[in-house]
C-alpha cells in the first residue's frame, strides 16, 4: 500500500521560522563545556616526582618523563584525553582539565620541569614483617623483600620516591626519609 | 545484446562517508555486477594489540569506529573478563548497557540523516541529526566526550551516574520520543519518501541468510536474531525481542532502525527504573591466560571479538570481525540488476562503516 501523505514536515518548517537557532553562536558566544568534559591534560609540576608512571602507562606515547633533568613533556598532538595518566598518577598531579589548548600549525612539545627539591626514600622500620607487599607495589620494582632470611633491600637506583610502600605497607613501619 | 561499461564508484564520491572502491559493470543503466575493493583505510590496530599492556588497548579498541566506539570497548572488556573471569558489578553492567542502548540511537540516527541527504531531503536530514544532538549533549554530561567516551575498563566502568542525573535522562528521552515523532511519520508515510525507499534493493529471506547479513539488514529481511538476546552486560535482565520486518527493501530496513529506536527508548526506561546500586569496578590482578569469542550486537549488526591472552601484559591476538564486513556480500546481492541512479541509496541502507572493517 503506497501512502499518500505530502508535507508531513510542514509543522515543523513553521516551527522553526519562529524558534531561536539551536547551534550555539561560537566563537560570538563563549563555547559551554560540561563538567566533566575531557578537553586536555594540566600537571601540578611542583607535586610530581618523575614516577614515569603516566609516561608508561600512555597509549599513545605522547607524555615522556626526563629523570634525569626533572622534565614531564606532553605532545597534544598526540594526546587522545583517554585519561589513563590521571588514573595511574600516585601523586594526583595530573588532571583532566576542560576546554581545549590552543591550536598551532607545528607540533611541539610542551615541557615542565620540576623545581630541584631534596628526594626522600623509604627506610623499612623494626616492625616489618617482610610480608612483601610493598615490594608488590612498587612501580619500578625497587624493593626486594626475602621472607626467609628476613632482608628488605631497596635499590636506590630504581626508586621513583613515590611513597606507595609506604601507603600500602600494614605494619605502617616504612618512613620516608632524606637521602 | 548491450555493450558493457566499467564505471569506477568511490572511493570519493559524495554519498560514501568513508572510502570504498567499487567496479560497476553496467549493461546501458543497468548493474550486472559489482566488484568492491576495501584498503583505503587499515592502521593496524588490531596489530597494536601486541605492544600495548592490555589495560590500555581498551583505549585504542574505541577508536577502531567513531560511531560504535563504546560498543568496541565493551566487546573487548567482555572478551578480556571472559578469559580472566572476572565479575563485573551489577551496577556497572547496567551502566554499560545504558551507553550501548544511547550508542544505538545516536547510530541510527546518523543514518537516518543520512538517508534523508542521499535523498535529496536537507530538511529532514537536519532534523534528525538535530535530535542526535540531545543524545550526544547525554554523553558529553556523563561520560566527558561526546563521540569517544574512555569510561571501560576491564573490570567495570570509570564514570558512574547518578540518582538525579539519570533521572534527568528519563526526562531527555520522553522529550526525544515526541521529537522523533514528526520524523518518524515522515520516513514512514512521506508520499516522496515513500515513492524512493518501497520496493528497492529486495533482499529475500533466504538470500540474507546465505550471504550472512547481520543486524538490521538481516532482520528487515525477516531474520528473527538479535544477539543482545545472548545477555551480555545487563541485557539478560531486560524484556526485549529482535525487531523484524518481512519486505526486506530499502523501506522494511529504514522502518527496522525507527522501530529499534523506539524500543532503545523502551529500554532504556526499563534500564534506569532497575538500576541497582553498589561498586562500578572491580580492581584487576593477574594477566589474561586463555581465549574467548564474544558477541555485540552493534548499531550496525552482530560483531565478534576474539581475544587471545599468553599469561602476560601484552595479549597475543585480537581479533575483530565487523558488521559492516558481513553486510558486503548481500549489499553486492542487492546491487546485481539496480539501476546506476539507485547505487548510492543501495549502499547507504546496509549503514557501511569502513574503518571499523579495515581498522
Amino acid at each position: 500500500m503506497r501512502s499518500k501523505k505530502l508535507f508531513v514536515f510542514t509543522r515543523q518548517v513553521l516551527k522553526n521560522l519562529t524558534s531561536s537557532p539551536v547551534t550555539e553562536a561560537y566563537p560570538f558566544q563563549e563555547a559551554s563545556y560540561s563538567d566533566r568534559m575531557r578537553g586536555h591534560i594540566s600537571i601540578d609540576i611542583d607535586q610530581c616526582i618523575s614516577c614515569t608512571l603516566c609516561a608508561q602507562n600512555c597509549p599513545p606515547r605522547a607524555i615522556q618523563v626526563d629523570r634525569k633533568s626533572d622534565t614531564w613533556s606532553i605532545d597534544r598532538f598526540l594526546c587522545v584525553q583517554c585519561g589513563n595518566c590521571v588514573q595511574v598518577c600516585p601523586k594526583h598531579c595530573l588532571k583532566m582539565e576542560k576546554g581545549y589548548t590552543a591550536p598551532n600549525t607545528k607540533k611541539t612539545m610542551e615541557t615542565y620541569t620540576r623545581p630541584p627539591q631534596k628526594k626522600k626514600i623509604p627506610q623499612a622500620g623494626e616492625s616489618c614483617v617482610f610480608c612483601g607487599l610493598c615490594a608488590n607495589k612498587c612501580p619500578r620494582q625497587a624493593i626486594h623483600v626475602d621472607r626467609e632470611t628476613k632482608e628488605w633491600l631497596l635499590k636506590k637506583e630504581d626508586c621513583v620516591h613515590c611513597e606507595l610502600c609506604a601507603k600500602v605497607c600494614p605494619k605502617h613501619c616504612i618512613e620516608m626519609k632524606e637521602e | 545484446m548491450a555493450k558493457r561499461s566499467i564505471i569506477p564508484f568511490g572511493p570519493q564520491h559524495p554519498v560514501l562517508p568513508e572510502p570504498i572502491h567499487l567496479d560497476l559493470v553496467l549493461e546501458d543503466e543497468v548493474v550486472v555486477e559489482a566488484i568492491p575493493n576495501i584498503g583505503f583505510v587499515h592502521r593496524g590496530l588490531e596489530k597494536l594489540v601486541e605492544t600495548r599492556d592490555f589495560k590500555q588497548y581498551v583505549y585504542v579498541a574505541e577508536r577502531v569506529c567513531g560511531i560504535c566506539s563504546f560498543g568496541h570497548g565493551l566487546g573487548y572488556c567482555e572478551s578480556v573478563e571472559h578469559v580472566m573471569h572476572i565479575d563485573v558489578p551489577k551496577r556497572a553492567r547496567y551502566l554499560r548497557t545504558l551507553w550501548m542502548e544511547l550508542s544505538r540511537i545516536h547510530s541510527h540516527l546518523l543514518w537516518l540523516g543520512l538517508l534523508a541527504d542521499a535523498l535529496g531531503f536537507e530538511a529532514l536530514f537536519m532534523q534528525s541529526w538535530r535530535l542526535r544532538e540531545k543524545v550526544l549533549d547525554i554523553f558529553d554530561n556523563t561520560t566527558g566526550g561526546r563521540i569517544i567516551f574512555s569510561v571501560n575498563q576491564i573490570g567495570g566502568v570509570l564514570k558512574d551516574i547518578d540518582a538525579s542525573m539519570l533521572k534527568e535522562i528519563d526526562t531527555i528521552l520522553y522529550d526525544m520520543e515526541t521529537d522523533l515523532k514528526p520524523i518518524m511519520d515522515t520516513f514512514l508515510e512521506d508520499m516522496l519518501v515513500n515513492s524512493r525507499l518501497r520496493g528497492l534493493g529486495v533482499l529475500s529471506k533466504e538470500q540474507a541468510y546465505l550471504a550472512g547479513a547481520v543486524g538490521p539488514m538481516a532482520r528487515a529481511s525477516g531474520i528473527d536474531y538479535d544477539s543482545r538476546e545472548t545477555g551480555y552486560a545487563a541485557y539478560a535482565d531486560l524484556n526485549f525481542g529482535p525487531i523484524t520486518a518481512t519486505e526486506g527493501d530499502c523501506y522494511a530496513r529504514c522502518k527496522v532502525r525507527l522501530a529499534e529506536i523506539l524500543q532503545s527508548f523502551e529500554i532504556l526506561h526499563e534500564l534506569i527504573s532497575k538500576i541497582p546500586g553498589g561498586d562500578i569496578n572491580v580492581p584487576v590482578k593477574g594477566n589474561p591466560n586463555g581465549e574467548c569469542f564474544i558477541r555485540i550486537e552493534q548499531p550496525r549488526g552482530e560483531a565478534i571479538y576474539y581475544t587471545k591472552g599468553n599469561g602476560t601484559k601484552y595479549l597475543d591476538r585480537f581479533r575483530l570481525r565487523t558488521p559492516t564486513t558481513s553486510n558486503i556480500p548481500p549489499m553486492l546481492d542487492l546491487l546485481k540488476g539496480c539501476q546506476l541512479g539507485d547505487v548510492p541509496l543501495l549502499i547507504l541502507t546496509i549503514d557501511p562503516c569502513i574503518s571499523c572493517t579495515e581498522r
